[in-house]
């Protein structure tokens, strides 16, 4: 079998732009209003546990994925149903991220262009990089990352003529309760979305080491996640940033330095295209190695194609407007993504630790 | 539109199809033509106007059965 493994920095670039993918168009954690900045604070620190989890168990299996470790923990049956609801997971997710993009494009952009185009050509780039493989991902994450932090910065300092420290107090205004739905909301969506990564990397014992991917990858992404949200904060105020569906979007349109830098908002859809193209690719990828592990076809690149053109056309109708896909994203998705982010991983890891310690013991007798 | 995109599925027969035809990989094939034409026909049933179910409406049914509403 071909073994795919990159190294920790290009794993780590990869998991950054995943978790950049769709939350800095759609915005996270709006519904506390000011306290924004705090549930993404304490939904990092409340992943990090998860986050060890996770890189526990890549560690516990070198060279295998999660999908392998399924088979190997709870054997060839329960490991495949396993595996199947973690294959629809990675493709509901991918489907779900698409139609991100192609209702963002859209609105935005192009209304009266039929959906299926943007999903088309995304679709097509994404099915070109899965087949290519996570090596090329990974490189070009490293490569395109470093682009992405700069634009996000700059954007980020041209804001600030416009930003208003008031718009961050009181704090804890939001009250418990919305401090705690919203950190719930950004720990399944994208923080914890990151068990993902389980099913498409495969650690290599001398090259990788889990923790600093899962760690380091999800430590930067939170970074320039916080740093947008407040931006967004400062600049458009907790009410406006809960009533807009794009609202890093909105925050760089008001940009406009002294009459002569302005409408700069297509970089917004720069940083959203490349790194929904990542986040995308991974699904896609997860679900196809996932389909591969489960039927045995020997390499998942061979029907990534369909995959994807499957993916592409589901994304036509998971949701029916951008009320129904803001609606699932927020209030729904927490809920049903919950399972495969925690229970399982869960499950999964003290099976595996069992395994480990009888493993050892026998070795000591 | 609806050319377009068969011209889209079309390429992949070409590009990968005839491939796993001359190395005989039949299940694979299998698996691939399985997955290739429920997308085509979802793709046709799209492009004809039909709306068809999303596979999130249960979902979210079960989760509010569950949880309560979660509006």
């Amino acid at each position: 079998m071909n073994k795919e493994v990159i190294p920790n920095r290009q794993a780590g670039a990869v998991m950054t732009m995943f978790l950049m993918g769709s939350t800095l168009i759609l915005g996270v954690g709006f519904r506390a209003g000011q306290d924004v900045w705090l549930v993404i604070i304490i939904a990092g620190a409340a992943v990090a546990p998860f986050l060890a989890i996770y890189a526990r168990i890549l560690a516990l299996f070198p060279e295998q994925n999660l999908y392998q470790i399924l088979n190997t923990l709870f054997g060839p049956v329960a490991g495949r149903v396993l595996s199947l609801l973690y294959i629809w997971y990675a493709f509901s997710l991918g489907a779900m991220v698409m139609r991100n993009f192609q209702e963002f494009i859209n609105i935005v952009s192009f209304p009266e262009t039929p959906i299926f185009v943007p999903i088309m050509m995304m679709g097509l780039v994404c099915i070109w990089a899965v087949k290519e493989g996570i090596e090329v991902l990974g490189r070009w994450s490293q490569l395109m990352f470093i682009f992405l932090v700069v634009i996000i910065a700059v954007v980020i300092a041209l804001s600030m003529e416009d930003a208003d420290i008031d718009n961050m107090r009181p704090v804890a205004y939001s009250g418990f309760g919305a401090i705690m739905r919203s950190t719930f909301n950004v720990f399944s969506f994208p923080m914890a979305e990151t068990v993902l990564f389980m099913t498409v990397l495969r650690m290599d014992r001398e090259r990788n080491n889990p923790h600093y991917i899962f760690f380091m990858g999800v430590l930067i992404g939170l970074i320039v996640i916080l740093m947008v949200s407040v931006r967004n904060l400062l600049v458009l105020g907790a009410d406006l940033t809960e009533n807009v569906y794009f609202p890093p979007y909105v925050a760089v349109t008001i940009i406009n330095i002294g009459n002569f830098l302005q409408r700069i908002e297509v970089t917004v859809s720069v940083v959203f295209l490349f790194s929904g193209f990542v986040k995308i690719s991974i699904c896609l990828m997860s679900a196809c190695m996932g389909i591969d592990n489960l039927l045995g076809l020997g390499g998942y690149r061979q029907i990534v194609a369909p995959v994807g053109l499957l993916l592409m056309i589901t994304t036509c109708f998971i949701y029916k407007n951008i009320m129904e896909m803001s609606d699932f994203a927020f209030n729904v998705y927490s809920y049903y993504a919950f399972p495969f982010q925690v229970v399982l991983p869960v499950a999964v890891w003290i099976a595996a630790e069992v395994r480990a310690r009888r493993a050892l013991n026998a070795s000591e007798s | 539109m609806f050319l377009f995109c068969t011209l889209v599925y079309a390429f992949f027969v070409f590009t990968d199809v005839v491939p796993l035809v001359q190395n005989k990989k039949w299940k694979v094939l299998a698996v691939y033509g399985v997955i290739f034409i429920t997308a085509y026909v979802f793709t046709v049933l799209t492009e004809l106007g039909v709306q068809l179910p999303s596979p999130l409406t249960p979902i979210g049914d079960l989760v509010a059965s569950i949880v309560g509403s979660t509006g």
